[in-house]
């Protein structure tokens, strides 16, 4: 047999294969309540989030409260340390004199 | 053809009379098709009244420059493609639960438990099955080469790709169905009564 005419059989073949596979009435009532339901409520319509789009809010959303942790974190970190550079300063001027060796607060505190 | 434009004005206006009218037409078409490229009647059932929504409502796409039913034709097999590309990734996660889904055969007549050889296994053996074992992508040439009965421009046209790609991809496919057919024991003759 040629081409013509197995791809003829082939065509044929198929086409009786797939004749009991139908798009029921049932199926085409579905689609029109659906479409109808559709038309009616925007809130009840369904949105498509590409998988790109969809992982980049979700790296968002774990990326801004940890950047603002951090922010806060580092924050914390800088003003003790502060605090810490204030004290510590003030503990170590230490003054010698002739007199004796005094904190410089208490030298401070007579000036006045 | 005129009648046809009409019904596609009052399908871009949104009026549900058209999409009876389309699915009226061109139902049994999708249908078909979503069942040869899926191998499941249920998830091609889903899938041709998604392309009919899709269809109402992105109507306004249908710029009028190839047939309606390549465009349904389009929607239907771009929605097939997510649809396997969905069940891939099932498989990859679920392994166990897709292998039982796809034990449960949903062709009724297709039992599998003849003897290779017989009469019966023969008689058995259908031609979409065979169509089923082929990659997606030579299944798609060869449902609308032969049971759309497309030339090569026209399924260039629904595949959105070259004809020189649609006209190798056709012939591997053409070649590879004959093999299974082949060593299957079909003869185009004697097993079509040709």
């Amino acid at each position: 047999m040629n081409q013509a005419g197995e791809d003829k059989k082939l065509q044929e073949q198929l086409r009786e294969e797939m004749d009991p596979v139908k798009f029921s009435e049932e199926m085409q009532a579905d689609v029109l309540r659906r479409a109808h339901a559709k038309s009616l409520s925007w809130w009840n319509r369904e949105i498509r989030i590409p998988a790109p789009v969809a992982a980049a809010v979700l790296l968002l959303l774990i990326a801004i409260p940890l950047y603002g942790w951090q922010q806060a974190h580092s924050m914390q970190a800088n003003m003790a340390a502060d605090t810490l550079g204030k004290g510590a300063e003030q503990e170590e001027r230490i003054i010698v004199s002739t007199a004796g060796v005094f904190y410089a607060s208490q030298l401070e505190g007579e000036d006045r | 053809m005129d009648g046809e434009r009409q019904w596609i004005e009052q399908l871009k206006r949104g009026d549900e009379a058209a999409l009876a009218w389309l699915m009226e037409r061109y139902g049994n078409d999708v249908v078909r098709t979503a069942s040869l490229l899926l191998k499941d009647r249920h998830l091609a059932e889903d899938v041709s009244q998604e392309t009919f929504l899709t269809a109402f409502r992105k109507a306004d796409q249908y710029r009028g420059d190839g047939s309606l039913k390549g465009w349904l034709l389009r929607i239907a097999i771009n929605l097939c493609r997510s649809r396997m590309r969905r069940a891939s990734w099932q498989r990859l996660f679920l392994r166990e639960r897709m292998d039982l889904v796809q034990d449960a055969d949903d062709w009724p007549e297709s039992s599998g438990s003849e003897e290779p050889g017989s009469a019966n296994w023969l008689n058995k053996m259908t031609l979409r099955e065979e169509i089923g074992r082929l990659p997606m992508l030579y299944r798609e040439v060869i449902v609308l080469y032969y049971f759309h009965e497309m030339q090569i421009t026209e399924i260039a046209d629904v595949l959105q790709e070259s004809e020189g790609t649609v006209k190798s991809k056709l012939h591997r496919a053409r070649k590879k169905l004959k093999q299974q057919l082949e060593e299957g024991g079909w003869e185009y003759e004697s097993s079509w009564g040709g």
